[in-house]
């Protein structure tokens, strides 16, 4: 083969390769737009308090004028900041009218269920009235933030002092009545 | 052309060729890392309402954990601050299963084994009314994990199961 035919078909063959890569090249013309990393993840809502299941106040055989106070430390570790709302969601009984409950927010040093020793209230109680008005529902219920904030936020903790007492002048009809058992319920929900 | 020149043409290009590729071999390679980059593990504890926790954040930090190498320390201290003794549980949530079997964890008496072993209660224990307890804690990659650590990183989030002991 002379060296003119080779130099022929060797153009032949390189004409060939680039056309076809030129084709490849020209079918392969494309275009994204990526959104990457797309996700979910829900936060959380987490009140707890330090009763370990025992009860604020717990009167037998109470007379006019008895009066149980007890501290309890309600902390807040979810992820959302949240509004916090107390009332029961128990009825009260007929003696309800002649319990007064009275709710002070406040901090302790040294927190221990349900002892109230360096208690320091903060501002004014939050209820203080007869338990037969406090709330029954959460969209009706006491209003409390920590401090002078406006939300519950993580590692937040408020310490109540709460004061029951059967009124002094309660009157003949109160005896050997009751409220019945009832919850103090505190209630997280988010903003 | 005579034949002697094209013999070495040839051979030129040959050589230029094999450099090329060479160069461009080398050029593409991937740099070798990893072998020296530590494992990373954070434990941080969330307070129950019937204990307080300390430290408020990470207890065990470790930055930079190798197979074989020395644990990280920490200590996870608890305050019963409820007016009875309480049990309690503890388990920990890692925020990915990467060092489930590599990660060596131990968290006082309560546990000791594999990071993926915490992620069920451990066995309880008691805090007595206003009783402080203090957890210490250790982690590690043992010389078995090899570099299948290396660059991995883990945050543990403890929590604490509480119940009241009656009577």
């Amino acid at each position: 083969m002379d060296r003119t035919r080779k130099v022929a078909r060797t153009l032949v063959v390189l004409a060939a390769v680039g056309g076809l890569a030129t084709l490849g090249a020209f079918s392969a013309f494309t275009s994204q737009a990526n959104n990457p990393n797309n996700r979910v993840s829900s936060g959380t809502v987490t009140l707890a308090d330090n009763d370990g299941g025992t009860a604020l106040y717990d009167f037998t055989n109470a007379k006019p004028g008895d009066s149980q106070v007890s501290c309890i430390r309600v902390n807040y570790t979810g992820s959302l900041n949240a509004n916090v709302r107390l009332y029961t969601p128990d009825t009260i009984g007929a003696l309800g009218p002649q319990v007064n409950l009275k709710i002070e927010p406040g901090s302790q040093a040294s927190p221990s269920f349900p002892s109230c020793t360096d208690f320091t209230a903060d501002g004014a109680a939050i209820f203080d009235a007869a338990l037969s008005t406090f709330p029954a529902t959460y969209a009706g219920g006491v209003v409390d933030f920590p401090g002078a904030t406006s939300a519950w936020q993580n590692g937040n903790a408020v310490v109540y002092r709460v004061t029951a007492t059967l009124s002094a002048s309660a009157p003949d009809s109160a005896q050997g009545a009751t409220t019945g058992l009832h919850t103090i319920r505190w209630e997280a929900q988010n903003q | 052309m005579s034949a002697s020149s094209d013999t070495w043409a040839r051979r030129a290009g040959l050589a230029i060729g094999l450099l090329l590729a060479l160069g461009a071999v080398l050029s593409w390679r991937v740099a070798a890392e990893g072998a020296t980059v530590g494992a990373q593990a954070r434990f941080l504890a969330v307070p129950p309402g019937e204990l307080t926790v300390a430290p408020a954040a990470a207890f065990v930090s470790a930055r930079r954990l190798r197979a074989g190498g020395a644990p990280a320390h920490g200590e996870l201290r608890l305050r019963n601050i409820t007016g009875t003794s309480v049990s309690v549980r503890l388990r920990g949530l890692p925020s990915g299963r990467d060092l489930d079997r590599l990660l060596r964890v131990e968290i006082g008496t309560v546990y000791h084994g594999r990071l993926g072993g915490l992620r069920s209660w451990t066995r309880s224990f008691v805090v007595g009314r206003g009783e402080r307890r203090a957890l210490p804690a250790r982690v590690w990659l043992p010389a078995s994990a090899d570099g299948a650590a290396a660059g991995a990183a883990v945050d543990v989030t403890v929590e604490l199961r509480v119940e009241p002991r009656r009577g």
